[in-house]
């Protein structure tokens, strides 16, 4: 790690580190010149792997961040107990290049299809400036990245999954929309992840949405207002309403901002409405 | 019907190319390498429109590595190509009219220098108003892109009084249509090697669909004989169209004879996107009109193509489009009116169905919104305006007799009435709906009345003992190996191992027209018919003559001549090999040619087909409610195209081109903005995956003709394509009430009609 950070510090400019290089082929193609000089993190044992690790008294799944999206799909920890990360890997590209591709990469593509299932799984992220390893919640991550230290981006080092909450009624779900059924990239995605009390009262709740140019979000005025609600018709349309509201995507070629407020807003609507309390 | 319907026994057999291609070990000429050769890359314009006010290309000559840089200075001959007419210049000199024209072409040691070397070409520009859309183009006002203005073509047909029909109907529909423009999106880009010979020679190794009109276009280039040409265009990896007007051969052609060396040019994928060829996109307004009774009575229909920058095919295709606006019903009244617009878009040409696509989707989408109104059973609507058996064609024209249009209609009739019963009985998502659609059509193989259209083979006892059958057609994935080997082996006798088949080669092939317009089958079949007897009798008098057994006693078959024995038991006698010895210590020839022309309308139509080919499709579709998302989960067709020659290509012509539509309909558009691409590659621009294919299809074959037909077995190769857009449609609106006009489907609009018509509202619907 330290090693690459120098070699980075000793390159002052066309620079950057390379992990699966998918992105970067697809960027090349698209017309973005390959940057002269690539400092390949591929080899750095310590940055592959998922095992089960105990943080500050808690159980947390910690994922390497050169570890493949193949083996996101198939690793059975994963699809024990955060499936949503499983499906959302399974949904990226095609076989091969999950095979190449990470999750860090995926990550720092910053509109990559896993964000939404790890910020549903209130991932963290861990991140190494050249000095030290700082860790931190990955919605805030996201929101605010580091500062890049001496003119370079700090190397994304693992994730961590922390262990999900536990109810009797709970509901969580990962969806992506785009122009074809596989190898496309996304129009929009959804992910939640939901948690019903005794008073059939909603009293967790992660809502993730992205998709396109836009950067994945979570939709935190909506989880606010569901939290501590039963779900009833009325509750249904407002947070329908509260949805298109606060999802703010752009247009693009394919589709409008409209299109893309109205599927989100769909996709978890129905997703609650199969969780609507039995009428009195 | 014909009773002793013709059934090939070997029909069912693997393809001869099957084994390479599936295993990748077949060599493409794309792969192909040869000693000192260099690598060509072409300088294609920065802009739609514009003068080009200079070229430097000092910079990129002197890159080291670099063997030579080519602009229109450097072209012998005629700076133009086009199958029709030569408008399209090989290298421009003073203008640009679309972002795939060529300025300039590099031939380096690497690819890397190549690409580099087109960086250092200097070109000057003053940009020109751009006209991105035909209508645009049409304005009195707007720049000339032609010498004759910026209509290509106009093409019509009028038969009756379409004004006095809509008063006498009683609901007239009247609705544009508007289709994108699609890519072929071949496996394969284009590309090829092209090798100087001794003498000033060049042998050419592109694909291409007629490798004898190559070698008249650049011989037209290049200002030589076309003696000195030799056009290898055989196997591509697709084609379906894409690759019958020239596409880099000029290029490399003069970079060779420049550099005294082999080039190597092959596109890539966005390289392909921008310079190749497109379907037309087109606008066509209908209005149709029919009485109290279903029996259309007027039909009136303008269509509006993108051509694009240059000519190619354009003409054909939009007399293609005029003469299908009928399609197979019979109308009384009818006005067509179609212009081909030039714009600075991509150039549009020649593709998979010819036009015939475009404008089926609109005819049937008619028919359909017509049901509705009449609140008559669409599949009924169409039974009662079907044309008959000894009905004349769409252009008024007399036509080859068949009963094609009614069988497929039947066939899809009974199939929809299973497929109904069945989505009846079943339980869906809440957020899914089904729906299911039908749509006809017939399509006309050949080039039609007035075009040239030659065919033609040749068939000998080659020196080795091989039978050998040439033909001047090229394999482009479409089966035509399986297809010759069927026919010859079966039509002679001989099994396989007898057979040399020599296709896509200049030097060792007879012309025999251009592997396009579903003609391949249909006429190797007629090529084999005619030389059969004669080469038959040549080869039995010889194995006569040198048995001293009566000719009347022998027979072609397997291995070489046998004797027909009383019990009708048969032994060979000599093989082919010792015959080819006999014949060839003898000097007799076994020579047999033939050249003939396709069949065409006797009558004197512009374009008029005479042998049509009969689809039907039946579509069903999911909707996703809550995306929009339309799903095909059955795409099954029923074909009348007379006697299946090789099962699997025949099926995998129908299924693969119900793919290829498929993708037409729900996804695929080649989006210009301003005359740029924005689907500048496969990322962007999309083809169905496997995902978005129905697990099965099922393709129904109608293999009868009409009693006495000569004509035998027509091709396939375009006619799975043709009627799929308009069944998914009519499946859309079966699921939903809504009628899509406007392809590719969008998610968008599908999403806004279910909310409107059906979902259950949480909230007000976002407009």
């Amino acid at each position: 790690m330290k090693e690459a950070w120098e070699i980075m510090n000793s390159i002052s400019s066309d620079v950057s580190y390379i992990s699966g290089g998918t992105l970067m082929q697809l960027q090349r193609e698209q017309g973005t010149p390959l940057p002269e000089n690539l400092i390949s993190l591929e080899k750095i044992e310590s940055l592959r792997g998922i095992k089960k690790v105990v943080s500050n008294g808690k159980t947390m799944l910690e994922i390497g961040a050169l570890t493949t999206l193949a083996d996101c799909c198939s690793d059975p920890l994963i699809n024990q107990e955060w499936d949503l990360l499983s499906i959302s890997a399974k949904s990226v590209a095609s076989p091969a290049v999950r095979n190449r591709g990470t999750l860090g990469g995926n990550v720092s593509y910053r509109i990559g299809d896993t964000i939404p299932s790890l910020l549903a799984l209130d991932a963290e992220i861990t991140w190494f400036d050249g000095t030290e390893t700082y860790k931190e919640p990955l919605y805030d991550y996201l929101k605010n990245p580091p500062a890049p230290a001496f003119g370079n981006t700090p190397v994304i080092t693992s994730f961590l999954l922390p262990e999900t909450p536990v109810s009797t009624k709970l509901m969580s779900f990962y969806q992506k929309v785009g122009r074809r059924e596989s190898f496309i990239p996304s129009l929009v995605t959804a992910s939640a992840y939901c948690c019903w009390n005794s008073y059939n009262e909603i009293d967790y709740i992660r809502l993730a949405v992205g998709g396109g140019a836009n950067a994945p979000i979570r939709l935190k005025r909506c989880e606010r207002f569901l939290k501590g609600k039963v779900i009833t018709e009325e509750i249904l349309a407002l947070v329908y309403e509260e949805i298109i509201d606060e999802f703010k995507p752009d247009s693009d070629m394919f589709v409008s901002a409209s299109y893309r407020k109205t599927v989100v807003a769909n996709l978890i609507v129905s997703k609650l409405e199969d969780n609507l309390a039995e009428s009195p | 019907m014909q009773r002793d319907q013709l059934v090939y026994k070997n029909r069912n057999r693997v393809r001869p190319d099957g084994k390479a291609k599936v295993t990748g070990s077949l060599k493409y000429l794309t792969d192909l390498s040869f000693p000192n050769m260099l690598y060509g890359k072409i300088l294609r314009s920065a802009y739609p429109h514009a003068k080009i006010l200079s070229i430097n290309i000092n910079d990129a000559e002197k890159l080291p590595g670099v063997k030579a840089v080519i602009t229109h200075k450097d072209i012998p001959g005629l700076n133009g190509f086009g199958i029709i007419s030569p408008d399209q210049p090989v290298l421009c000199e003073d203008r640009v009219r679309y972002v795939g024209d060529a300025i300039a072409a590099v031939a380096a040691e690497t690819i890397e220098i190549a690409e580099k070397a087109l960086q250092l070409i200097k070109v000057e520009y003053e940009q020109l108003p751009i006209l991105d859309d035909p209508e645009i183009a049409l304005e009195p006002h707007a720049p000339q892109l032609h010498e004759n203005g910026n209509l290509l073509h106009q093409a019509g047909y009028q038969k009756g009084d379409v004004d006095e029909g809509f008063v006498r109907s009683l609901v007239v529909i009247e609705e544009t249509y508007q289709v994108p423009r699609q890519m072929h999106t071949y496996m394969e880009t284009e590309g090829g090697v092209i090798v100087p010979e001794a003498n000033g020679a060049l042998s050419v190794y592109v694909g291409t669909q007629h490798g004898y009109k190559d070698r008249f276009q650049l011989s037209r280039i290049l200002g030589k004989p076309e003696e000195d040409i030799r056009i290898i265009s055989s196997p591509m990896g697709g084609s379906f169209g894409g690759k019958d007007e020239l596409n880099i051969q000029p290029y490399g052609a003069i970079l060779a004879l420049k550099t005294a060396c082999p080039v190597k040019i092959h596109q890539t994928r966005k390289e392909s996107v921008i310079s190749g060829l497109k379907r037309h996109p087109m606008r066509i307004t209908m209005k149709t009109g029919v009485d109290k009774d279903g029996k259309i009575l007027a039909h009136k229909v303008d269509i509006l193509a993108d051509t694009g920058a240059y000519s190619t095919l354009g003409p054909a295709i939009l007399d293609f489009a005029v003469e299908h606006a009928t399609g197979p019903y019979m109308v009384p009244n009818v006005k067509t009116e179609g212009l081909s617009v030039f714009t600075n878009n991509g150039v549009a040409g020649e593709f998979r169905g010819f036009g015939g696509n475009q404008i089926t989707f609109a005819l049937e989408g008619q028919i359909d919104r017509l049901a509705e109104k009449l609140n008559i059973d669409s599949i009924e609507l169409r039974r009662r305006n079907i044309r008959k058996v000894d009905d004349v064609g769409p252009l008024g024209h007399r036509i080859a007799p068949t009963n094609g249009a009614s069988d497929v209609l039947e066939a899809i009739s009974n199939h929809m009435k299973i497929k109904r019963n069945e989505l009846n009985n079943l339980n869906l998502d809440k957020f899914k709906v089904r729906g299911i659609g039908t749509a006809i059509t017939m399509h006309g193989g050949g080039l039609g009345q007035g075009r040239l259209d030659p065919a033609g083979g040749r068939l000998s006892l080659n020196k080795d003992g091989k039978i050998e059958i040439a033909f001047g057609f090229e394999e482009a994935g479409q089966g035509i190996l399986g297809v010759i080997e069927t026919i010859v082996t079966e039509e002679l006798g001989c099994s396989t191992d007898d057979l040399s088949i020599i296709i896509g080669d200049t030097a060792l092939v007879p012309s025999s027209g251009s592997t396009t317009a579903s003609r391949g089958t249909s006429m190797v079949w007629h090529a084999v018919k005619r030389m059969k007897d004669v080469f038959e009798r040549k080869l039995l008098d010889q194995a006569s003559k040198h048995t001293g057994i009566s000719v009347n006693e022998l027979q072609l078959s397997s291995g070489g001549v046998s004797k027909l024995a009383n019990d009708k038991s048969f032994s060979l006698v000599m093989s082919y090999l010792e015959l080819a010895e006999h014949m060839n210590k003898s000097k007799q020839s076994s020579i047999v040619t033939t050249n003939f022309d396709f069949p065409t309308t006797p009558d004197d139509v512009d374009g008029g087909h005479f042998l049509y080919t009969f689809g039907s499709v039946l579509a069903q579709v999911e909707i996703d409610l809550l995306t929009g998302k339309v799903k095909v989960i059955d795409l099954d067709q029923s074909i009348s195209a007379g006697p299946i020659v090789s099962m699997k290509g025949y099926t995998g012509q129908i299924e693969g081109g119900g793919v290829m539509a498929l993708g037409y309909t729900l996804m695929e558009e080649a989006l210009m903005v301003e005359g740029k691409y924005i689907t500048e590659n496969l990322d962007a621009y999309l083809i169905p995956s496997i995902s978005d294919v129905p697990f099965a299809m099922m393709t129904e074959a109608i293999e009868s003709l009409h009693d006495g037909d000569p004509y035998g077995p027509r091709g396939v190769g375009e006619i799975g394509t043709v009627a799929v857009a308009p069944a998914i449609a009519k499946a859309i609106h079966d699921a939903i009430g809504y009628w899509v006009s406007r392809l590719p489907v969008s998610s968008e609009e599908i999403l806004q009609a279910a909310s409107h018509r059906r979902m259950k509202q949480w909230a007000k619907v976002e407009q």
